[in-house]
């Protein structure tokens, strides 16, 4: 008989107090078919076959063996189709407000003068780019993919952590991890009835062929591709399993080259021309001549030929504006001014730390509140303050002191927990969700997306590159049961 | 097909065949060695031709000694100072599939995937006895026969499949130059037979041969390997099926670029048409040498006739 814990201390996905919550309960029984041995066996399975077929990440910086996998744990998230269906509307209504506010930003700035966003706030924003002020993107959207983080509270409400509007990765450990799971446990599957990811990315691959240059005539084929940084980006296995998925190409900023303001492929039989660059580089990097000029990763002249309408870049180059962690504060207001509603999903309180009044606060309860750096990710450059030392919190005290603009403060959220398996045991650990959602004529919600594990017990911090691990996610259909 | 694509392809295709071809080399050799004392005369001369084959016999010979059959497997088998040595082109084979992974069969690519891995994991430990290393060997020969059959059975047969065929049998052919080449320069020190055995048994002809030829003689066997079309091993088998290629590649149109390739694949595939049995034996080894110089020659033509861009490696 598999144990597990008694969860009353946080809200848990699966259980109310030690017994199984209802649309859990076809689960926990399989589980109980299982004895540890099994499941150890399966979990080795699990992680080697993560390996074998390289579906790995690179580690910034560490020595030796850069590639790695992100573990992988059996226990499902199970969410309710109509819980599904509200985090749905609030994803389409979150992001359409951002893709208006960048739009709004990099032209009228109607938000500004309403005096709703600080100017200083966008001025002073690294990630706005001067550069492309006044540029008209295909379909005016900005955001042709977003990842955004969801949690959920002691009481169980979901609440936006995080929104990712430049190069959101992590799609493919989606797909991966419900491959896994079909292989290695069908058992679970039981009486359950899930959305399909089969079939999803359909859509993604007709939202990317919608951002039709705007110089590309009608009659003529559109030719997209994807572009990397190469073998040694973190989010490598991201781009080959998209391209492959999209049927695009995948290539290098040295495959690519400007001509006349246009942008052509270099390929065996000569020059083919690119109408849709699919990028997962930073802006910083996509220019050397406009952008970074040590850039070894991007295609000089490539700006122009954006700004001109002759080559569309998703996502929109200066999104980074839109999904800073300041700006995120701005994000409820954003959907009140530019689409008249309420947040159908809330944010976490925040805390901007210049104004005098609020740092002092802030800094007189670090122990309490998580501070952030709002141009990191990653959960670089971050501090949990309860679980931090004294000498930890002097340090960002220090941060926070020199350049307050640069840092946030939050709550320290009671993220709801859920069992993880790993080393032959049960333990709770802290999740999130990271919603995909793509747009081009239409938005398109992934089923699911990428629930994000803090496998180090006690931990926080679900990253990949922190020791975070990946579950697969269900959304059971016609599953109305309380969630 | 992106050039950088294509090129990474092609090199699949060469370190593959490379690969598989020296694996067996060593394979064999290990065991044939086991009736033959490190003594005997005919003990250096063998492993010395296997050094140039399957490695590189001047770099050997200023850190090693050969003869010493511990040294001589671990820098075939195990050094990663030696860009031909089993372990340096089953890590060339996998970096070049990492870049082409969009456009391989997933199968192909976990092939060669599993086997670095068991080699990562210490599967095979660099302790050099005949047992173990010959476990190794067989890994690799297997992985390379499963990987084969993974691009025929699941490749599209678009320019990628072409490209990485394309390398395929230019190494090939290069190699059968090569051994010939190798085991010509020996054949006065070794007995002739000898190593006309070799080069059968060096380029895994046996079986086919005795199909088709009851005699053993330098001529027939040159024919055989050298201008033989049906012969799967032959230097023009491989270079018909590179003509067919390319000229499938090109479906008919006439692109400058690829005037000078077409000149000199058609000059060396003339070259494999030499009767043999009209030349002494001097001016046998001075034209396979020529042979195996002009496939080394076609590689860097056909890369410019195809803007082939190799990958930037930043390790």
């Amino acid at each position: 008989m598999v144990k597990l814990y008694d969860s009353s201390m946080f809200y848990d996905e699966m259980l109310e107090g030690s017994k199984p919550k209802v649309h859990y309960q076809t689960f926990y029984e399989q589980l109980q078919a299982f004895s540890m041995q099994q499941l150890q066996d399966k979990h080795q399975a699990a992680q080697s076959s993560f390996l074998r077929k390289g579906i790995t990440f690179t580690v910034y910086g560490a020595e030796g063996g850069t590639e790695r996998t992100m573990p992988f744990d059996f226990v499902p998230i199970i969410i309710p189709e109509e819980t599904w269906k509200m985090i749905e509307r609030g994803m389409k209504q979150r992001v359409k407000a951002l893709n208006l506010f960048l739009h709004d930003v990099y032209h009228e700035q109607k938000i500004v003068r309403a005096g709703i966003v600080p100017k200083a706030l966008i001025d002073n924003n690294p990630y706005y780019y001067k550069q492309v002020i006044g540029t008209t993107v295909p379909l005016q959207n900005h955001i042709f993919l977003a990842g955004i983080d969801l949690i959920r509270d002691e009481h169980g409400n979901y609440c936006v952590l995080e929104d990712n509007l430049r190069n959101p990765s992590g799609m493919s450990y989606v797909y991966q991890n419900r491959y896994v799971m079909r292989n290695i446990y069908p058992e679970f599957f039981g009486d359950y009835s899930i959305e399909q990811l089969e079939g999803q990315l359909v859509y993604m691959r007709k939202a990317l062929l919608a951002h039709r240059p705007a110089n590309l005539p009608i009659d003529q084929e559109v030719h997209a591709v994807l572009l990397t940084a190469g073998i040694y980006n973190s989010a490598y296995y991201d781009h080959v399993f998209l391209a492959k998925s999209l049927n695009i190409p995948l290539v290098e900023g040295r495959d690519l080259v400007v001509k006349d303001d246009t942008v052509y492929l270099k390929t065996i039989l000569g020059l083919k021309r690119v109408d849709i660059i699919y990028r997962r580089i930073d802006d910083d990097f996509l220019d050397p001549v406009h952008f970074r000029e040590d850039s070894m990763l991007g295609v000089a002249n490539l700006l122009d030929a954006y700004k001109k309408g002759n080559v569309a870049i998703l996502n929109a180059v200066g999104n980074g504006v839109a999904d800073d962690k300041a700006m995120y504060q701005y994000v409820p207001e954003m959907i009140r001014f530019y689409l008249q509603e309420e947040p159908i999903i809330n944010n976490v309180h925040t805390y901007l730390l210049e104004e005098e009044e609020t740092r002092a606060w802030v800094l007189e309860r670090l122990d309490e509140l998580v501070v952030k750096n709002v141009g990191a990710s990653g959960g670089y450059d971050m501090l949990i303050g309860p679980h931090a030392t004294e000498e930890e919190r002097q340090v960002f005290r220090e941060k926070i002191l020199e350049a307050p603009h640069q840092y946030i403060a939050q709550p320290t959220i009671k993220l709801s927990r859920v069992p993880a398996f790993q080393e032959g045991r049960f333990y709770p650990c802290h999740v999130d969700l990271r919603v995909f959602v793509m747009s081009g004529d239409e938005t398109y919600v992934l089923p699911g997306g990428l629930s994000r594990v803090a496998l180090k017990e006690g931990s926080l911090v679900v990253n990949s590159s922190q020791g975070g691990g990946g579950k697969d996610t269900w959304i059971v259909k016609g599953g109305n049961a309380h969630a | 097909m992106l050039s950088r694509v294509a090129d990474s392809l092609y090199w699949i295709g060469r370190y593959a065949e490379r690969t598989q071809t020296n694996a067996h080399i060593l394979f064999s050799q290990l065991e044939q060695m086991l009736e033959l004392s490190h003594k005997d005369a005919a003990y250096e001369k063998e492993w010395r031709a296997v050094l140039t084959i399957c490695g590189y016999i001047e770099e050997y010979e200023t850190h090693y000694k050969v003869g010493v059959l511990e040294e001589m497997v671990r820098y075939l088998v195990y050094d990663a100072n030696n860009l031909n040595s089993l372990m340096s082109t089953v890590n060339s084979i996998r970096t070049n599939a990492r870049h082409t992974r969009d456009r391989i069969p997933n199968e192909l690519w976990e092939e060669w995937n599993s086997l670095y891995l068991d080699i990562q994991d210490g599967a095979y430990s660099n302790e050099i006895s005949v047992l173990n290393t010959t476990d190794f060997l067989t890994h690799i020969r297997k992985t390379a026969l499963t990987s084969t059959g993974a691009i025929d059975s699941l490749m599209t047969r678009d320019v990628g499949y072409q490209f990485l065929k394309i390398g395929k049998w230019l190494e090939r052919s290069e190699k059968t130059a090569l051994i010939l080449h190798r085991l010509l320069e020996i054949a006065d020190h070794l007995e002739v037979d000898r190593a006309l055995r070799l080069s059968l048994r060096y380029t895994n002809t046996v079986d086919e041969y005795a199909y088709r030829s009851s005699v053993l003689t330098i001529d027939s066997i040159l024919h055989f390997l050298i201008s033989d079309a049906k012969c799967s091993r032959s230097v023009a088998y491989g270079l018909h099926k590179i003509k067919h290629t390319v000229y499938d590649i090109e479906q008919g149109l006439t692109n400058h670029n690829v005037e000078n390739m077409y000149r000199t694949l058609d000059e060396l595939i003339a070259l494999t048409n030499v009767d043999a049995t009209t030349l002494t034996i001097e001016e046998k080894k001075q034209w396979v040498n020529n042979i195996r110089q002009s496939c080394t020659n076609f590689g860097p033509i056909m890369a410019q006739a195809y803007y082939l861009t190799p990958p930037i490696l930043v390790v």
